[in-house]
């Protein structure tokens, strides 16, 4: 059964082949991001919107391309469908976190960018964090409804940090920012955010495994 | 060819229900013995695909059981899907992938994926292995589908129209695919198709599909034997006879109809009787009891 998790993985990359290009000059665009902002953290959100983009292409092509009806004529249950998803895209966040440590440490040899190292892990943590929370609504909607019938949803749901940012108060947002110091300079609390996804990641899972047992296909 | 008790079934349907919309596949029964090939066969919209996908679980069923290899199909799942080969009726696969691509995806799955086999079959339907499947035609995306189900050696074929798209030389040619396929006693193919000549020469049961529910399921020569088409003269028959005639249809210089033979004896003896086909059939049940001009 796990064998057939790791399986289904490989089956997720295979079908996103056809993108490759884009992989390839994803690292040479978030180079050109941080360079230009004189900033990691600008290459952090590139690379995990990147992330995020995958997984919706990934979902996009599939569907696109009746691949449901492949899976169930493989030997996989409708739980290792999802579980298996859920963990490529575990994967993905995986080989982007370590694709931005190498991209950090040239900049920082190269003197372009001066942050600490415990700046940049503190960021890419809670990055990771801010874009499980996003997966963890839009991958459900996806299974349930497909990318087509979410689009709406999902740019709601993108819009809504954006909208909030800009009705809150001026003083509102001092609070957040002194907030957000407080968490993100004490690193022993970096533990809440790793577990955090974890379990975000770990309900939407189980939502997701609901959703897709009854859906015809 | 010896049917019956003695050798297990490959594949069981027992009170199968599930409802679509206003479509409803109604307590759909039948059972496909170890070493034969069955034809399903229904009209447009009969439920055969329903069906065939209740199987695979890609619709959940609302009643009944199924088993395949004597096991409940949902509790061992993976375990039956390895063993199994499936056709659908439209291409699966992502269109940019090459069918070498087809073949990484895939082959990890079986235990059983010959890689030399694969190349071979592709060659045998000409095939290009480094072709896109976007750059084939609806026939040629058929016959590669046939290829991935036969490549892992499976024991149960699961074909939905697999003749759909294939010219007649293809066709002959998975016939004989089948023929070869089915030498080995422990295997069975479930077929389903319009296409009812491909049946005559290799199916030994067919399952007769109308509107959701099952007609006929039994040997293909019991069923060619059972129903035959008569004809006669315009007022031969009573109405009471008519009503016994499925099918039944008027036409200038007299009528015909299919009849199954236990009501024969109730005819008059002076009516035409001819053998029917699998077309014969499908159609006469279609047209239902209704007169037609
Ligand atoms: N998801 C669905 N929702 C509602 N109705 C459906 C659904 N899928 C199929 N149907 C209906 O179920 C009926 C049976 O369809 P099915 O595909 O099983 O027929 P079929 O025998 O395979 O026909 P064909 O020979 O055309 O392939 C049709 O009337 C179809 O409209
Ligand atoms: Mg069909």
């Amino acid at each position: 059964m796990i064998r057939n998790l790791f399986i289904f993985i490989k089956l997720d990359f295979i079908t996103l082949k056809q993108n490759w290009k884009l992989y390839l000059v994803t690292p040479f665009l978030a180079f050109a991001v941080s360079c230009f902002f004189k900033d990691e953290l600008a290459a952090i959100y590139f690379c995990l919107y990147m992330t995020m983009y995958t997984s919706t292409q990934l979902f996009s092509i599939s569907e696109k391309n009746k691949l449901d009806t492949l899976y169930l004529t493989l030997s996989l249950s409708r739980q290792d469908v999802v579980i298996g998803r859920y963990l490529f895209i575990l994967c993905t966040q995986i080989i982007a976190s370590i694709a931005l440590t190498i991209l950090a440490s040239i900049l920082q040899t190269a003197g372009i960018t001066a942050f600490g190292d415990n700046t940049f892990i503190t960021q890419l943590i809670y990055g990771l964090f801010i874009i499980s929370i996003f997966s963890a609504i839009q991958i459900p909607l996806y299974f349930k409804r497909g990318v087509n019938k979410s689009k709406l949803i999902i740019i709601i749901l993108y819009m809504l940090p954006v909208v909030l940012f800009l009705l809150s108060s001026s003083q509102g947002l001092a609070i957040i920012n002194r907030i957000i110091d407080s968490i993100t300079n004490n690193s022993t609390l970096l533990i809440v955010p790793i577990i955090g996804e974890f379990i975000l990641l770990g309900i939407s899972c189980a939502v997701s495994c609901r959703l897709y047992r009854s859906k015809n296909i | 060819m010896n049917h019956t008790a003695n050798t297990p079934n490959i594949l069981e349907v027992n009170h199968l229900s599930k409802r679509l919309g206003t479509f409803a596949l109604d307590d759909v029964s039948f059972a496909l013995p170890q070493g034969f090939i069955m034809g399903f066969i229904g009209e447009n919209g009969a439920g055969k695909t329903t069906t065939i996908k209740l199987m695979l679980n890609m619709l959940a069923k609302d009643k009944g059981e199924i088993k395949i290899f004597g096991q409940e199909h949902l509790q061992y799942e993976r375990e039956i899907k390895e063993r199994i080969g499936v056709v659908m009726d439209s291409p699966y696969y992502v269109d940019a992938w090459t069918m070498l691509d087809i073949e990484h995806a895939v082959s990890s799955f079986y235990s059983k994926w010959d890689h030399s086999r694969y190349m071979n079959l592709l060659e045998h339907f000409s095939l290009e292995p480094k072709k896109q499947l976007k750059a084939l035609s609806r026939g040629m995306k058929m016959k590669l589908m046939v290829a991935v189900a036969l490549t892992h050696d499976p024991d149960l074929l699961i074909l939905d129209e697999p003749t759909s798209g294939l010219d007649a030389v293809a066709r002959n040619e998975l016939m004989e695919i089948l023929r070869i396929f089915m030498t080995d006693e422990r295997k069975g193919v479930l077929f389903s198709t319009h296409i009812t000549s491909d049946l005559e020469k290799v199916a030994d049961y067919i399952t007769l599909i109308h509107k959701g529910r099952i007609l006929e399921t039994q040997t293909k020569d019991e069923l060619l034997e059972k129903y035959l088409v008569v004809k006669g003269g315009l007022n031969l028959l009573t109405t009471e006879q008519r009503q016994m005639l499925i099918g039944y249809r008027e036409h200038s210089v007299g009528f015909d109809g299919l009849i199954d033979c236990a009501s024969l004896r109730h005819l008059p003896t002076s009516i035409v009787t001819e053998p029917s086909n699998f077309d014969e059939i499908m159609i006469r049940f279609n047209m239902g009891g209704e007169i037609d001009e």
